[in-house]
């Protein structure tokens, strides 16, 4: 079967709306490996603003199955576990295992650290009026028994095939202290085989040689009172998975459900950026450590695979649980249709907990749902994609822009631009001009002479400032300008080495542009957001006064809203809306059945800040320069989010979140959506949107601007009025 | 996350008197000297127990902190709106967001569904002592006036960080009590909207009588 359809019909699997279709389970051992890749990436959370940023952390992914028994009734079913382990666990481990007691190498794995098991103690702790879980990171500095007693389990857990012994949750509540029931007939294999590991360092040859060996069994018990209560619970049951829950679950006696999302994510490897909860943090704590992990798929909320290669197999595999945590496996090496190959094969038992007999309710109300969603497929595509070249030095220089420094077809730059973007040493030269602080016909000594007025009146600007203002309107100034400007430059961009350090003078030139900006424009004067969309220009630009004069450009065009008053982010949403509702229907019924959703909150930042903290810099400065390109459009920005919108709210609409969980949603996802992608489909969506045969007269605000406008001489849509206004020159009479 | 009550907290005070830091303190136990500022809204989540009369509820806090220049009305909608109680933040250092505080007051008033909202006022980074503008007295003296409760905090030493918050939600959980029926409110996780709708409700009825 084609991969295309496959993944049509791998979603419409998932998606719950396909299932008579009566193709069976194939045969299959408990513990099966089903899939298994090596080299499948995990970035932690940092707070990457550069690409170089990102931190791989190369693991080695399996998904096996594996018999859940439920803990209400002891009914059994089959279901699939993902485990990841990260490559530098696989390397450390044999020296943890030699180290270990012959006992524990037996897979019996002692309380060795107090928080390993509930006590008494631990359950009298719970019943303190509160408790915290302030200590959720030190915990995660942890103990290194612990980690390589972990390691080792997840090891023989995960990687080599074991059949796990019955028993039931029942005992896992009864025995009140962890029992490892070990049938480990060749454990002495395992370690061998961790030697070699070691010694070859390639997961390749592990791989086949665990594959080799005799199974392995292991059996986890770990008690836990609060099991009942844990929404996770079912997760427990993974051998590696159940010693890393009821750590938490037993940190300062404290029941899992307790734990703070973060917490459990922490400990799960469940995490998303920080970004999910608060504005990103420049310097974070130390780097986390990536851990290995394991999870039930059949208890995850969403299961998505992200392909952007054009031949599907590489991308990311995107795994939510129920608690919107995020878990990111990043395929930079194939294998991801393969994947999808084998979730479309084993779907079943993904879905089968309804047909669990004897629990009328299934305690899981929620779906599992899988969009696989490719490339933006050609068809969605502008036809122009791929096919206009990126601005190069030679290009620039070359074909651009003459001799006396005049761009003589500037649509040919800024079509360029926009398609495929600018050499990134060519910024300085060129944004200038697309920040209108230039004329694209002026020469180099045009410009010079341009450059000497501009500095003037910068100076003059400057001066107005610092020595005409009279000491009342000092006060004002200071007041509702100078004190809020102080405060948010010594917090933008920090990370950027160009701002970075204690008395950074750049820092004091941001806070000079943007109070001289404040005195040019009163009428705007600061708002907070402004210095993060200077900050990149400054960087970039360096000389004080130009960056001024392109940060003027920036913010008096309206290229993209930078004006943060209510009328221009107003209209800007209510074009979004529109857009929405022509191009997005689906997303705009969604819309429409909750309270309060149509106020889009959830694209505020992205416009405001021009998609600044959803995106790594690299990535949000093309996108930057897509839009102050003005190609075919001065709105690309809300197609940027009409794409985000097309490309990532399959599941708001599958899950059906309200208005806070769309936000949270998005704001989740802030950092991890793929930002080439996203641009490739937008442009896709402004062509499409130029195709249209009609357009409601609601949107002709939006196609006016642009030069001759948004329409080309072969195409112009006929306009209906939608009723929206009460005087609409399009009404029909 | 299985809950027994879902409760928006809101974080208010002027720009930059450490609103993100206080919350991220609170869930993360982390204190940074470098954020950024925030733009837009931001969730911070928590889930903790309260114990109650002998019974155990598990709350699911969502603490939501905003840029403290906001000027989008419909931001600022979305951000009050089923708001149960308030932290409103001052920096003792800076007597401006001291002064402002006041103005806050009437901005929850305006915007939350009660005449009397729940607030705990807070003197936020105590730990700067030398650099302190704000004494005490003349906070509390404040506060009472005002009838509020009053702390000194610190996100980087974590002083009254949690008690801040356990506070209001003695408060939040007293006035959830006496205004509803008991029973109503042991709603599962499922229920939690109606919850909610049902605590505003009876929110207005109170401040109507």
């Amino acid at each position: 079967m084609p991969l295309p359809d496959l993944i049509k019909r791998a979603s419409s699997y998932f998606l719950g709306l396909e299932f008579d279709d009566n193709e069976e389970l194939p045969d299959y051992v408990d513990n099966e490996i089903l899939f298994c890749k090596n080299n499948v990436c995990v970035h932690p959370p940092t707070i990457a603003r550069h690409e170089l940023d990102i931190v791989h952390h190369p693991g080695y992914l399996t998904v096996t199955t594996k018999v859940f028994t439920d803990q209400h009734n002891k009914s059994k079913r089959p279901t699939l576990f993902l485990n990841w382990i990260p490559n530098s666990t696989l390397k450390k481990c044999p020296s943890a295992v030699e180290s270990s007691p012959s006992d524990e190498i037996g897979c019996v794995i002692k309380p060795t650290h107090p928080q390993d098991i509930p006590t008494q103690k631990t359950v009298q702790q719970k019943k303190r009026k509160y408790t915290n879980n302030d200590n959720a990171f030190s915990d995660s500095s942890d103990t290194t028994s612990l980690n390589s007693n972990s390691d080792k389990q997840s090891i023989k857990s995960n990687d080599t095939r074991y059949t796990q012994n019955d028993t039931t949750q029942e005992e896992l509540t009864s025995s009140s202290k962890p029992t490892i029931k070990s049938a480990d007939s060749s454990k002495d294999d395992v370690f061998v085989s961790l030697d070699k590991e070691e010694s070859k360092d390639q997961i390749f040859e592990f791989d086949r040689h665990v594959r080799s060996q005799s199974m392995t069994s292991v059996n986890i018990t770990i008690a836990n009172p609060n099991v009942e209560n844990v929404d996770l619970t079912p997760d427990s049951l993974s051998g590696s998975f159940m010693r890393s829950l009821s750590m938490s679950s037993c940190d300062e006696g404290n029941p899992n459900w307790m734990s703070t999302p973060e917490f459990l994510a922490l400990k799960h490897n469940l995490i998303f950026p920080d970004s999910v909860h608060s504005s990103p943090v420049p310097q974070r704590r130390q780097p986390l450590k990536c851990r290995r992990f394991s999870v039930d798929l059949s208890q995850m909320r969403s299961l998505r695979l992200f392909f952007n290669d054009d031949n599907c197999t590489c991308g990311q595999l995107v795994v939510a649980s129920r608690e919107s945590q995020y878990k990111i496996l990043h395929f930079h090496h194939g294998g991801l249709d393969h994947l999808a190959q084998v979730l479309h094969r084993w779907h079943a038992l993904l879905h089968n907990i309804k047909l669990t007999p004897g629990s009328e309710e299934p305690n899981l109300p929620y779906r599992h749902f899988m969009v696989c969603r490719p490339e933006v497929q050609k068809s969605e595509q502008h036809p122009e994609e791929g096919k206009v070249p990126k601005i190069t030095p030679e290009l620039f220089y070359g074909k651009v822009m003459n001799g006396k420094g005049v761009i003589e077809d500037d649509l040919y730059l800024r079509k360029c631009v926009f398609f495929g973007g600018l050499d990134r040493e060519l910024r300085r030269e060129v944004w200038p001009f697309l920040l209108h602080c230039y004329p694209y016909n002026s020469t180099y000594d045009e410009r010079e002479i341009i450059l000497q007025i501009r500095k003037r009146e910068y100076d003059e600007i400057t001066k107005r400032r610092l020595e005409k203002m009279t000491p009342e309107q000092h006060a004002i100034f200071w007041k509702t300008v100078q004190s809020v400007i102080e405060k948010d430059v010594v917090r933008t961009d920090r990370g950027n080495p160009f701002f970075a350090g204690e008395n950074n003078y750049n820092v004091e030139i941001m806070k000079n542009i943007l109070l001289n900006y404040a005195v040019y424009n009163p009428a705007l004067g600061y708002t907070q957001g402004m210095s993060d969309l200077l900050a990149p220009v400054l960087c970039e630009i360096k000389c004080e006064a130009e960056a001024f004069w392109c940060f003027v450009g920036l913010m008096q065009r309206a290229i993209f809203v930078c004006t943060p008053t209510d009328n221009d982010m107003d209209n800007n949403l209510s074009y979004l809306r529109e857009l929405i509702r022509i191009m997005l229907p689906h997303f705009y019924k969604h819309l429409e059945k909750h309270v309060d959703a149509m106020e889009l909150l959830f694209c505020h930042r992205w416009i405001l800040l021009c998609f600044k903290r959803e995106f790594t810099e690299a990535v949000a400065l093309r996108m930057w320069e897509a839009c102050w390109a003005n190609y075919q459009t001065d709105y690309f920005h809300l197609f940027l989010c009409l794409a985000i919108i097309a490309v990532y709210a399959d599941d708001v609409i599958a899950q059906d979140l309200n208005t806070d969980e769309m936000l949270l949603h998005f704001s989740s996802l802030a950092m991890y959506m793929d930002g080439r992608l996203i641009l490739r489909k937008a442009r896709g969506l402004l062509y499409q949107f130029r195709q249209l045969i009609r357009i409601p007269c609601t949107l002709v605000g939006m196609c006016q601007r642009c030069g001759p406008g948004i329409w080309d001489s072969t195409h112009r849509p006929s306009v209906e009025c939608t009723g929206a206004h009460d005087f609409c020159e399009y009404a029909v009479q | 996350m299985d809950y027994d009550y879902l409760i928006k907290l809101l974080c208010v005070g002027d720009s930059g008197v450490g609103k993100t830091s206080f919350l991220y303190k609170y869930t993360d136990g982390v204190f940074h000297t470098q954020f950024i500022s925030t733009v837009g809204i931001d969730f911070r989540e928590k889930t903790v127990i309260y114990q109650q009369n002998a019974r155990q509820h598990r709350i699911h806090l969502q603490l939501w902190d905003t840029a403290g220049q906001e000027r989008f009305r419909s931001l600022t909608t979305a951000f009050y709106r089923d708001a149960m109680g308030f932290l409103l933040l001052f920096d003792l250092t800076n007597e401006a967001s001291f002064l402002e505080v006041r103005n806050w007051i009437e901005q929850l008033k305006t915007h939350s569904l009660s005449d009397d909202p729940d607030i705990v006022l807070c003197g936020h980074k105590c730990d700067l002592q030398e650099k302190r503008l704000v004494n005490q007295n003349r906070a509390r003296e404040f506060a009472k006036n005002y009838n509020l409760l009053y702390l000194e905090t610190s996100a980087k030493t974590g002083q009254n960080i949690d008690r801040a918050i356990e506070i209001l939600l003695d408060k939040i959980m007293y006035r959830m009590e006496t205004s509803v029926e008991y029973a109503m409110l042991c709603a599962s996780g499922r229920r939690r909207q109606s919850l909610q709708r049902l605590q505003a409700k009876q929110d207005r009825k109170l401040c109507s009588c």
